[in-house]
């Protein structure tokens, strides 16, 4: 039999032949009886040697004696992981913890800082957002001849009166003939809740520095001749300027007094329009 | 891999191969209480080396690798004390069955011819024979160049037919 027969036998029974192969086998089988005797004592000896292979196998004190072997490397392997576990586990005692720590650590640093914000809510760059209006306290500008001469926080409500005597409106009357009420204010009231609310009245007593008492601003007395610093009170023509000559000749004393307040406090700048910022308040 | 995983990987193992390692090995070395030292070996040390095995669809190479390794240390030391050796011929059969008188001389037969053929020849016949590895498989188990296998598993047949001739007869 020559080798190449063999071979391809060799091929064929260990799964080592291509199809080509295959079919040069099955043709030479078809052509020669001794090739098909050949592959067929071929295929006899595998069948003998796979029943020998079956009817072999391990004692069964061999295969418990392997088995017990496992147990004890398997019971050891074990013993090591639980020890690993435990000497993990001494390494982070608090392990278990880490993200409660983690998170309480952050709160109470959101805590703090938001509460440093509060605090000191004049940086600039804060970005918190403000409190309610109605919480804060309002800021008051004290006005004098188009001039803030001092600006204050009060509560609200709030009625700021200036109370002008009637002997210094009489000697104002007579001497003045313009338009007063911008170079002396005499009265703010702020918000439709002043009359209601006298016990957070402020007076211009009450605001030190204020030219009412202060002795550094009595030059800025109402007799002071500003009218002419005045923007609207100067550039105006002389005819078209608001004036209460027409009344104040024909009008009784208290009534004219009181028409000149109303008019006055009706041009004053109300408290309430002041737009109130941080960077307004007083440090 | 956790120690349970090992375990469970291992008795799927074991329960696939158990009796073709022990086949091969007895076969390979020839010596009943070798083989059932090397059996051990095998399994113990395919325990110890599971997280090793990458590929499960070759764990059949893996398992035999380790076990023809472990054969031919045997086979050498063995070979260094040859008081050891023991030969199939006169060694008790403990894990041989057979149906009757025909069967068990038949097999006889097959394991002396088998012992008779030299390391390199019966090794290579086992492999194709006893455990149905291919001609690419065997040659991956053994180191051997695919062409060396083939000749050498004919060449183990040829002797084998020589050996046998009686039996595949009488076989017909």
């Amino acid at each position: 039999m020559n080798e190449r027969i063999q071979e391809l036998i060799t091929a064929y029974l260990h799964r080592g032949s291509t199809p080509e192969q295959e079919r040069e086998l099955f043709e030479a089988c078809s052509r020669q009886p001794e090739t098909a005797e050949l592959l067929r004592s071929h295929l006899i000896l595998s069948l003998k040697l796979r029943t020998l292979r079956d009817d072999t196998y391990a004692p069964t004190d061999v295969r418990n004696e392997v088995l017990r072997r496992i147990n004890v490397l398997e019971s050891e392997a074990l013993q090591q992981e639980e020890t690993q576990k435990a000497k993990r586990r001494e390494r982070t005692p608090h392990a278990g913890f880490g993200w409660a720590k983690f998170t309480a650590t952050a709160a109470a640093t959101a805590a703090l800082v938001s509460a440093l914000f509060l605090l000191y809510p004049d940086n600039e760059d804060s970005t918190l957002t403000p409190l309610p209006i109605a919480q804060l306290p309002d800021t008051v500008y004290i006005v004098t001849k188009d001039t803030v001469t001092q600006i204050r926080e009060i509560e609200r409500p709030a009625t700021i009166v200036r109370t002008v005597p009637a002997t210094r409106l009489q000697d104002e009357d007579t001497a003045r003939d313009d338009f007063a009420p911008h170079s002396n204010p005499r009265t703010v009231a702020t918000g439709g809740m002043a009359n209601q609310h006298e016990n957070n009245t402020v007076t211009e007593a009450d605001i030190p520095g204020h030219p009412a008492t202060d002795a550094d601003m009595a030059h800025v007395s109402e007799t002071d001749p500003v009218d002419e610093e005045h923007p609207v009170a100067t550039d105006m023509p002389e005819e078209e300027r608001p004036t209460l000559a027409g009344t104040a000749d024909t009008l009784p004393r208290a009534e004219k007094t009181q028409t000149y307040i109303e008019q006055y406090n009706s041009m004053l700048v109300s408290v309430e329009s002041v737009q109130i910022s941080s960077k307004d308040r007083i440090h | 891999m956790t120690e349970r995983d090992r375990r469970k990987r291992f008795d799927a193992l074991y329960a696939s191969y158990d009796r073709r390692v022990f086949a091969y090995c007895i076969y390979v070395v020839g010596d009943h209480d070798l083989a059932n030292d090397i059996y051990q070996e095998v399994f113990i040390k395919a325990y110890q080396a599971l997280h090793t095995l990458r590929d499960e669809a070759k764990e059949a190479n893996w398992l035999f690798r380790i076990a023809r390794n472990e054969c031919l240390n045997a086979m050498k030391s063995r070979q260094r004390n040859d008081k050891r050796h023991i030969s199939l011929d006169s060694s008790p059969e403990p894990g041989i069955q057979g149906d009757g008188m025909t069967t068990r001389d038949a097999h006889d037969h097959l394991r002396k011819a088998i012992n008779q053929l030299p390391t390199e020849y019966r090794e290579a016949l086992l492999l194709a024979e006893f455990e149905g590895f291919s001609l690419k498989e065997i040659a991956e188990i053994t180191g051997a160049s695919l062409s060396n296998v083939k000749v050498r598993i004919h060449r183990a047949k040829q002797k084998l037919y020589t050996l046998l001739e009686p039996i595949l007869n009488d076989y017909e």
